[in-house]
């Protein structure tokens, strides 16, 4: 059965045949809508979830030790520029709107989903950037986006229960392939006769010549 | 002419089940000595002589459908889906591959007519060429049985026959389009010979490593055809479809990358058995693996196993291939384990450090990084199997998990070249490394102050700028390698012959064009790794723009000029008129479009893009505001883009020089031919 749906992939030269979606006007996507369902979510997970930096200062604080201060220091500034990084709010749209997909059957990336009329993707694109607007964590972002829409509107699985496998399986199978050919190598380098010593005398030109020929590809 | 090309089709089948049996059994023969009635050299002969003739009738049946969408035959069903009386005659020739059937044809076709060629030059060995004609001619069965039972491209329509076609989909209307199925395909199938070679020599027990040098050319012209038809799809993709790059992760794109990554182990494992007699299992393992990955991807593309929007869902077809492709892995497991004792390696390895030792790693990486494209593109499948839902698996995952196996490749790129066979002294380390490690530290450090901040993954979680660094790093160290290779060989023969330096490149690279068309390929794959890297570093900008409104992207400001509607019979088209300024100098006028087909009312982005080689302002029209029906565009600044082209062309050129013979090997062939006229073809054969 062939898929009934325009999108920048649905151009197999097997001619599956594109179908304009059931047209919709295309939103502006300037114009935010009501704060969405998964933006809702996400503020009540996130209020529980995260305290704020600016909780005023315990009174034992002062009588800390120098060296915990010295300590806190360089934390704080690395803490910073993790925030600065999270705070620019464009770029993490960017980035989220990658993380995404859009779940009108395009099997597109939500924020690189072009086809004209899509029913879904402007919906999802302005629900993306309330939640950022709100203040989400990514997490709590991606966890609303897919109880809302489905584990396929992530664009790679999250880092849960079976879904681990994923990640873990690629990595770790070049690891053990990369151990084992260095024992594999080894081995049959202990099993190699020993080479016999011998007198070490200047090389001919023929000979010369012999080596380099032979060690070309 | 429909009944015309099914009674090909038809033809095609019995000569192809003739070259399959009788080959089969006189190979039978021939290995158990007995003899019957007819001599087992006749009824290979005979077997060869029908395998030759399928090729006729495969491209009767070929010609038979392209002359019916010449002639608006829209009684074949095929040509009504696909063509129509108003598509321009190059499109009309690529209906053959636009749909399932044709493209199933033009399988059948192609491997016909690589067996058709194989068949021709059997006296490179007859015995041999028997073998593999034989198991090509079973592959033939195979896709000749789906196009003349189950997918079969000349049925009529029931009915009345249409007045026009419902024509080509407008995505595919577009010159690339004609040429980059048939490249894939050609890449596709062309495994199909070096496999049969490597069944086949398993099979026959053949002595030596002959069967190698045989196959060589054959393996790389197949693995550059593989490599243009995924560049011109890449190509494609990021000129017509308009999302502003150029691979997606879907999975049939990662199923034309699976049988190229192995391809590639190939292409450099075999070197060890060359030279050395090593690798010989791996070897004939990774060629059957490139081989059934090829028919996992037309897997892929006609079950519906995994989604993707090329599959063809609840699609009877796959069946069919899991059948061949549970055949094909039982037969090579059996082969292998009854001729095991055949493939003992001759030597091991003497050194960790060395060139044998580099091509293990490799393909151990390249290996890692097919299983990584595997994994991703049936982890789906087995989600759903295990936790009973899917999951989708794409970008985010491949960028994550195949990029640093991809960085780590590019570091084996500039090293293994440089070491020598058996072992390499530290000395020799020191020399050949010192100046490419001293490039690639002063690249990685100098890049910094123009914005590639490797830092950034360790404050955001973005790992593009980090990797990017890093492979611009490696980049100019295996490029550095690279050139000094040539520099140092260069100027050996200069010092000899006296010729300035490109002159003796020149002579150095026809000496040993395997060696230095080698070093060009990796050239080309360095620079194409430099475009891939600058994805890191894309912007976009959308905005609707009202005449004379203008935003800025990168260096350049971008201002409305006009935007209007146009028709024509073939389709509707809305566009903007852009004017491209750097600075206040006006560098380009860019007119991006969107066409609805008049045809079947689809829509069609025209992106336009100004290319430079430092990067490409790709802009395209992306619709229109419902409210004030301006329209509305969205830009993207693709750095360093154009270097992947560039590459491309690079490893084409490479390949090409490969391929030549050495220029001392030719003139020992003419030096033959002048003392010996009685034996030129024998000196041609060997420099196969």
């Amino acid at each position: 059965m062939r898929r009934s749906f325009p999108s920048r992939h649905d151009s197999g030269f097997e001619g599956a045949r594109l179908q304009p979606c059931q047209e919709q006007p295309k939103q502006n996507r300037a114009l935010a809508p009501e704060t969405s369902s998964v933006a809702q979510a996400a503020l009540t997970v996130e209020a529980t979830a995260f305290r704020p930096w600016n909780q005023p200062q315990k009174k034992g604080r002062a009588l800390a030790p120098a060296a915990l201060r010295y300590l806190i220091l360089p934390l704080v500034i690395v803490l910073s520029v993790i925030t600065l990084g999270a705070a620019d709010t464009e770029a993490r749209y960017q980035d989220l709107g990658h993380k995404l997909m859009c779940v009108c059957g395009c099997s597109e990336i939500l924020i690189e989903c072009n086809h004209v009329g899509c029913p879904d993707s402007d919906r999802m694109l302005a629900e993306l950037r309330a939640a950022i607007d709100h203040g989400d964590s990514n997490n709590v972002i991606l966890t609303a986006f897919q109880d809302k829409y489905g584990p396929t509107a992530l664009a790679a699985p999250m880092l849960t229960k079976f879904n681990i496998v994923a990640w873990v399986v690629p990595p770790a199978l070049l690891i053990l392939g990369l151990f084992g050919t260095w024992v594999l190598v080894k081995r049959w380098r202990m099993r190699s006769a020993a080479m016999p010593i011998v007198e070490v005398a200047p090389l001919s030109d023929e000979l010369r010549e012999k080596i380099r020929k032979e060690t070309e590809v | 002419m429909p009944a015309f090309g099914s009674f090909a089709l038809l033809v095609a089948l019995a000569l192809s089940g003739y070259n399959l049996l009788a080959g089969a059994v006189a190979l039978r023969q021939l290995a158990t000595g007995r003899r019957y009635a007819i001599a087992p050299e006749r009824l290979a002969e005979t077997a060869r002589r029908a395998g030759i003739a399928s090729f006729f009738a495969t491209a009767c049946a070929a010609f038979a459908l392209v002359w019916a969408a010449f002639t608006n035959d829209f009684s074949v069903a095929y040509i009504a889906e696909h063509s129509n009386r108003a598509l321009p005659w190059a499109y009309k020739f690529a209906a053959l591959w636009s749909g399932q059937e044709g493209s199933l044809l033009l399988w059948a076709f192609l491997l016909s007519a690589y067996g058709f060629v194989l068949r021709a030059r059997h006296k490179v060995d007859v015995k041999l060429t028997a073998y593999a004609s034989t198991i090509l001619a079973g592959i033939q069965v195979f896709f000749l049985l789906l196009v003349n039972i189950a997918a079969t491209p000349f049925s009529l329509v029931t009915g009345a026959i249409p007045v026009d076609g419902n024509g080509l989909n407008p995505l595919l209307q577009y010159p690339e389009m004609v040429i980059h199925p048939p490249m894939l395909y050609l890449g596709y199938v062309g495994f199909s010979v070096p496999f049969a070679f490597a069944l086949g020599a398993l099979m026959m027990r053949y002595p030596g490593e002959k069967w190698i040098h045989i196959t060589r050319r054959w393996t790389m012209v197949t693995w550059l055809f593989l490599t243009v038809g995924i560049f011109l799809g890449m190509h494609w993709a990021y000129n017509v479809l308009g999302w502003g790059g150029y691979w997606g992760w879907d999975p049939v794109e990662n199923a034309s990358l699976m049988p190229w990554l192995t391809g590639t182990a190939f292409l450099h494992s075999v070197m060890m058995q060359e030279k050395r007699g090593m690798m010989k299992s791996w070897n004939v393992w990774l060629i059957f693996s490139t081989f059934m990955l090829s028919i996992l991807g037309t897997l892929l593309t006609r079950s519906g196993l995994v989604s993707s929007v090329h599959a063809f869902a609840q699609s009877p077809i796959g069946n069919w291939f899991w059948i061949f492709l549970v055949i094909t892995f039982a037969i090579c497991l059996f082969t292998y384990i009854y001729n095991r004792d055949h493939l003992k390696t001759d030597h091991k390895l003497e050194s960790l450090v060395s060139r044998e030792s580099s091509f293990l790693f490799n393909n151990l990486v390249l290996l890692a990084a097919c299983f990584t494209v595997l994994w991703g593109t049936f982890f789906p499948v087995l989600s759903e199997y295990v936790q009973g839902n899917k999951v989708t698996v794409s970008a985010p995952f491949y960028n994550r998990v195949a990029v640093p196996i991809g960085v780590f490749l590019l570091l084996l790129t500039g090293i293994g070249p440089v070491l020598a066979w058996r072992s390499t002294s530290i000395k020799s380390i020191r020399r050949n490394f010192i100046l490419p490690g001293i490039v690639g530290l002063v690249v990685a450090i100098a890049i910094i102050p123009l914005g590639v901040h490797p830092w950034t993954i360790f404050t955001t979680d973005q790992e593009g700028a980090f990797y990017s660094w890093l492979t611009f790093s490696l980049a100019a160290f295996v490029l550095t390698a690279i050139f000094s290779e040539f520099y140092k060989g260069a100027r050996v023969i200069g010092q000899k012959s006296g010729q300035n330096l490109l002159a003796s490149m020149v002579r150095l690279t026809r000496r040993n064009t395997r060696r230095y068309g080698g070093y060009i390929v990796h050239f080309g794959i360095v620079l194409i790794f430099i475009g891939i890297a600058g994805q890191a570093f894309n912007q976009s900008h959308e905005q609707t723009m009202n005449f004379k409104d203008s935003f800025v992207l990168g260096p350049y400001r971008v201002e409305c000029l006009d935007y209007s509607q146009d028709s024509n019979p073939n389709y509707d088209t809305e566009f903007a008129m852009l004017n491209v300024y750097r600075g206040n100098k006006l560098v380009t006028k860019l007119s991006p479009e969107l066409r609805v087909y008049a045809v079947n009312g689809q829509p069609s982005t025209i992106v336009a893009n100004h290319s430079t080689l430092i990067e490409d302002l790709y802009v395209i029209y992306a619709g229109k505001d419902p409210v004030t029906g301006q329209p509305v565009i969205k830009a993207f600044l693709n750095p360093l883009v154009a270097w992947i082209w560039i590459g491309l062309l690079v490893t084409i050129l490479g390949t090409g020089i490969a391929l030549v013979p050495n220029m001392s090997a030719t003139t020992a062939a003419q030096q033959h031919r002048v003392t010996d006229p009685a034996e030129p073809v024998a000196a041609g054969r060997a420099g196969n």
